[in-house]
């Protein structure tokens, strides 16, 4: 060792220098005594890379880091000084973007799963909305308003139509009745600078077209248009809903029944077992004490709930569909029924219009093509659901009612009755003598 | 990289004949490059006093780059100390045998490393999940991911 000798160079000594180098990583050692002799018997070339001792093959340095480290972010250090060693790379620029790539896919991944349900629940609700609208207005008139398949639907159609499940949804809940009510208006804007109304190419049954001009106005028809029937959705659903929630405080408030004291407004809070709607889940509070607390308790909405709720919901197509048609069987024993829903002119060869103007895109679906002149008229089909399905609704609610309202009859009319000491030893009663 | 592993062990092996083992280390056997056994104690005024031990080294094919599996040997004759980071059946819990591994380190070391690891310990017992451990454990400590979360001992 020459520790005791000054190093006689100007220059800093580097790994070449030393005259006995060991590799930290595999151990081995060479001893030389001058510094040209190496260079030809090194098999690998040596390393200095860090600010302590430790020297080092390079071939046995690159193969601890590759095995240690998939990028070279952040860099390799020495275990012993820590210092980062410096390493001279190729790193295209297209290995950098596939390298932050990887390190990104994760994030990649999830975004394309989210895009992937996200787009797999579109195909399913717009299936499903093609199904309840073909079931809601019949097949004639859904042929009519958005032709024959997706490649006849206007560009609209594929915004509106997986609109209509949760369109179906919004108008069974009672929390949203503001929501609903601009539901309509809601989609309406721009579908209508898509719309072709006027588009004189669209002739889905080859039929006429009438000038724009025939188009404005309210034009009441009977029986009344799917356009008209949706658009008058809801305020005839806020309606009912006042008329029933007023039914149901009059009858269920405590105070009614037994004792009649008429009072109505101000039993509000204190309904006693009462029937809440709350985001369209009738819940039931048995609570006598039925105040705010109990109410909020009795909200309860878990999966069974939200799963009737949502059910019940994408059923009413189903529902509203074989209504009309137990509708259409019984009018042909009634006359008066049978005009009633318009049955009668179907075969008359008359054209009649669709009433429109009311240009909503409604339930989520702008229906095109009012206003034209049909050469032959069309089985209302909607119509008829569209009775069906109020009727269906109204006896349910009245069912409903009526079993929550014979439920608070029959605690009401408890009473326990009262026996007499039979049996009981007599000595060890306490009585009045 | 067998070649590097081999000449490093032939290397370790030929210091240890030469220049002998640390104090309180004795080498049981180094046959082949595969696995090494050496007894262990811990000498001086420890908590193991007059115990002995014996480590089980089992060398990878591409050691030093990854680091070897030691583990306490538990047999008819051989037994784990005691000690909040050696767990019953043998295995370590040490980060230098872990994430913290390097080829700057050897078995000597790691030898040395493990005997100061037992003179500092200042309460005989087991790690706190020593029973669910040992019931789970795999074969061998590496495939475990230990929780380094003790510098003191």
């Amino acid at each position: 060792m020459s520790g005791t000798r000054r190093w006689p160079h100007a220059r800093v000594p580097d790994v070449a220098d030393l005259r006995t180098r060991e590799c930290w990583i595999c151990k081995e050692d060479e001893t030389f005594t001058t510094r040209g002799q190496r260079k030809k018997d090194s098999l690998s070339k040596w390393i200095h890379p860090c600010k302590c001792t430790l020297v080092a093959h390079e071939s046995c340095l690159l193969e601890w880091i590759a095995r240690t480290q998939q990028t070279l972010d952040p860099p390799p250090q020495c275990p012993q000084c820590n210092a980062p060693f410096v390493i001279a790379t190729k790193r295209t620029v297209i290995l950098r973007a596939l390298d932050w790539i990887d390190a990104k896919k994760g994030t990649i991944v999830n975004v394309l799963i989210v895009t992937g349900i996200t787009s797999g629940l579109l195909v399913l609700s717009t299936a499903y909305g093609v199904h309840a609208l073909r079931m809601l207005v019949g097949k004639e008139m859904s042929r009519y308003m958005i032709g024959n398949g997706p490649e006849d639907w206007p560009i609209e159609a594929w915004i509106n139509l997986p609109l209509i499940p949760f369109a179906l949804m919004i108008t069974q809940t009672a929390r949203l009745d503001p929501f609903v009510l601009s539901l309509p208006f809601f989609v309406s804007p721009y579908v209508h600078a898509l719309n072709s109304l006027n588009d004189p190419e669209f002739h889905p049954l080859g039929a006429p077209v009438l000038p724009s001009s025939a188009h404005d106005g309210l034009m009441m028809a009977f029986p009344p248009s799917p356009q008209l029937l949706i658009a008058l959705i809801p305020p005839v659903k806020l309606l009912y809903s006042t008329l029933r929630q007023g039914l149901i405080r009059m009858l269920m408030s405590p105070s009614a029944g037994g004792a009649r004291s008429g009072r109505l407004g101000a039993a509000d809070i204190d309904v006693g077992p009462q029937i809440r709607e709350e985001f369209g889940l009738r819940v039931q509070v048995e609570d006598e004490n039925g105040n705010q607390q109990n109410w909020a308790r009795g909200l309860v909405l878990n999966g069974t709930t939200i799963g009737a709720f949502v059910t019940y919901s994408l059923s009413l197509p189903l529902i509203a569909s074989v209504s009309g048609h137990i509708l259409r069987f019984l009018a042909n024993y009634s006359p008066g029924l049978r005009t009633f829903l318009a049955l009668d002119s179907i075969p008359q060869p008359t054209p009649f219009l669709f009433g429109t103007g009311v240009r909503v895109a409604t339930l989520g679906l702008h229906l095109r093509g009012p206003s034209q002149l049909l050469g032959t008229g069309m089985d209302p089909v909607w119509w008829r659901n569209t009775v069906g399905l109020c009727l269906f609704t109204v006896t349910k609610d009245a069912v409903e009612l009526l079993h929550a309202w014979l439920r608070r009859e029959e605690k009401r009319s408890r009473r326990i009755v009262s026996r007499n000491f039979t049996g009981v030893d007599l000595g060890g009663l306490d009585l009045i003598m | 990289m067998t070649t590097i592993s081999k000449k490093r062990l032939a290397k370790e092996l030929r210091e240890l004949q030469t220049h002998g083992p640390p104090t309180g280390i004795a080498v049981v056997s180094a046959e082949d490059f595969e696995c090494w056994l050496f007894t262990i104690e811990v000498l001086g005024n420890t908590l193991y006093e007059g115990e002995k031990f014996c480590l089980r080294f089992r060398f990878p094919g591409n050691y030093p780059i990854e680091s070897p599996e030691v583990t306490f040997v538990v047999d008819e004759k051989w037994g784990a100390p005691v000690h909040p980071h050696i767990y019953s059946n043998g295995h370590i819990c040490a980060s230098i045998l872990g994430n913290e591994w390097s080829p700057v380190l050897s078995v000597v070391s790691v030898c040395l490393t493990l005997q100061s690891m037992l003179a500092s310990c200042t309460k005989k017992q087991r790690p706190q999940d020593n029973d669910r451990y040992v019931l789970h454990a795999p074969l061998s400590p590496k495939k475990t991911r230990f929780h380094y979360d003790d510098d003191t001992v």
